[in-house]
């Protein structure tokens, strides 16, 4: 296990994010500025299925998101993390299959992400801010691949690499309206055999990879 | 009838006669440097050789895993790279900005897999990498709020030069290599925002999309016994932050 984590996440990444994780509370202190907000939002094409077979034919999986956010302002600096949940609110069906080696016919993926993003804010006169940022992403999944006829069960993870560009809107003097937009890019390693042939070995990955749209509401405590 | 990369190149010369004229005009100058990041360089890495081992997506669908083989997951490449940045603004709201960029594969690409032997599963160990150059020319708007903050939006294309090489090594001997060069002309989108420290210093943010790969290419090893084509994919998003020095002509 401790292996597993040390390849995912390579020395020089666990070195920034512990400077950031270290400067997150002293620049929120800083600042007097620590904002914590709560999301809905939406993901499409979980999974992205049609890019992991060309053969599928596909309805891609479309999740909502609930979440929570922090986001930390040190002047012209900001650090956004959170916790996001994924749970599908339509599962991803294969339409039309012309790869018979790999039967899938539905799937259905929750999923639990982690972001941390590092950026620039851009105040927009008196109303609110524009930012924009890059950062990484933890995603832990379970789920059901329905495949030749039998329902298995499936879990993976994976760290990811993305961005985030978001405006802030002015509410009241504590309270902002937020929107966010973010992509990340992750996937994981083969976590379930879903092919007939050659091998019986493990082939299937998640795909985190997408577009996320988040809007919510963010209180600033300090 | 005109190819797509002769109309790209007429749009890239109006847009570069455009900024050739901009001294005359031109409100302000900024010389800036970037670095930052980009998911997945390189696209998939899709090439003919990963058909031989039942692979239709490169990269993606290469990791597979069985119990009693050591295999490691094969990531998506993680380019980091930096450029310098030029920009001219024309009437405050107006501008066209030259970058130059370099950008090479820091994370993944590296691992163990399995492919089947003639009925029986093997080893096999991946090795990708990657680097890209490439010269984004846009033009659009950029519009000012007070004197801290200016936020950008422009278009165009970029020359880019890519560069990539695979390596698959079967546990029983032999290396099947494939090096593959070339460029194209990627369409580019870009956001940018700059957060003036004062009137002359602004720190910046960029997110830049490209669009757009090389034609398909031909290995250039020819000793290894294999000859493999691919396409060196220039599509991704990439981020950016640096700082720029902004000089004024009037």
């Amino acid at each position: 296990m401790r292996n597993d984590i040390a390849r995912a996440v390579p020395k020089w990444l666990a070195v920034c994010c512990a400077v950031v994780v270290f400067l997150l509370p002293s620049a929120a202190r800083a600042q007097q500025y620590l904002g914590v907000g709560f999301h809905v939002g939406a993901h499409y094409d979980v999974g992205n299925m049609s890019s992991y077979n060309p053969g599928f034919e596909v309805e891609p999986q479309i999740s909502y998101i609930l979440g929570v956010s922090f986001k930390a302002n040190y002047d012209f600096l900001f650090l956004r993390t959170g916790v996001d949940i994924a749970f599908p609110l339509l599962g991803g069906d294969v339409l039309e299959n012309s790869d018979p080696t790999d039967p899938i016919e539905k799937y259905s993926i929750s999923y639990t992400g982690l972001p941390l993003f590092v950026g620039l804010n851009f105040p927009v006169f008196d109303i609110g801010e524009f930012y924009l940022g890059g950062g990484i992403a933890y995603f832990l999944a379970t789920g059901t691949v329905t495949h030749g006829g039998a329902e298995d069960d499936i879990s993976a993870s994976a760290l990811g690499f993305g961005f985030i560009a978001g405006m802030q809107l002015h509410l009241t003097a504590s309270t902002r309206l937020y929107m966010e937009w973010e992509y990340i890019d992750a996937r994981s390693g083969a976590a379930m055999n879903t092919v007939t042939g050659p091998q019986a070995w493990d082939n299937l990955y998640i795909d985190f990879t997408g577009h996320r749209i988040l809007l919510g509401i963010m209180y600033y405590a300090i | 009838m005109p190819s797509d990369k002769i109309y790209i190149l007429r749009i890239a010369l109006l847009i570069l006669l455009t900024a050739a004229a901009g001294p005359l005009y031109a409100a302000s100058f900024s010389v800036g440097a970037q670095a930052g990041f980009m998911p997945s360089l390189g696209g998939n890495l899709h090439s003919s050789t990963h058909e031989t081992i039942g692979v239709h997506n490169g990269i993606d669908g290469i990791n597979r895993s069985l119990d009693g083989y050591d295999t490691s997951t094969i990531d998506r490449l993680l380019g980091a790279g930096g450029g310098i940045v030029l920009r001219a603004t024309f009437y405050d709201y107006f501008f066209v900005r030259l970058g130059g960029n370099f950008i090479k594969n820091a994370r993944g690409g590296k691992g163990t897999t399995l492919y089947d032997n003639a009925g029986t599963p093997e080893l096999l160990e991946v090795d990708y990498s990657v680097f890209v150059i490439d010269t984004p020319l846009t033009a659009g708007l950029a519009v000012p709020f007070w004197k801290d903050v200016r936020i950008a939006f422009s278009v165009g294309a970029a020359f880019a030069y890519g560069n990539y090489k695979n390596s698959l090594k079967p546990e029983s001997g032999g290396d099947v290599k494939g090096k593959f060069r070339g460029y194209g002309f990627p369409l580019v989108i870009l956001v940018e925002g700059d957060y003036f420290l004062n009137e002359k210093i602004s720190l910046t943010a960029s997110l830049a999309y490209y669009k757009g790969s090389t034609d398909i290419r031909k290995d250039r090893y020819r000793t290894d016994g294999d000859i493999d084509f691919a396409r060196i994919d220039f599509t991704g998003y990439r981020f950016s932050m640096g700082a720029s020095r902004h000089f004024y002509s009037r």
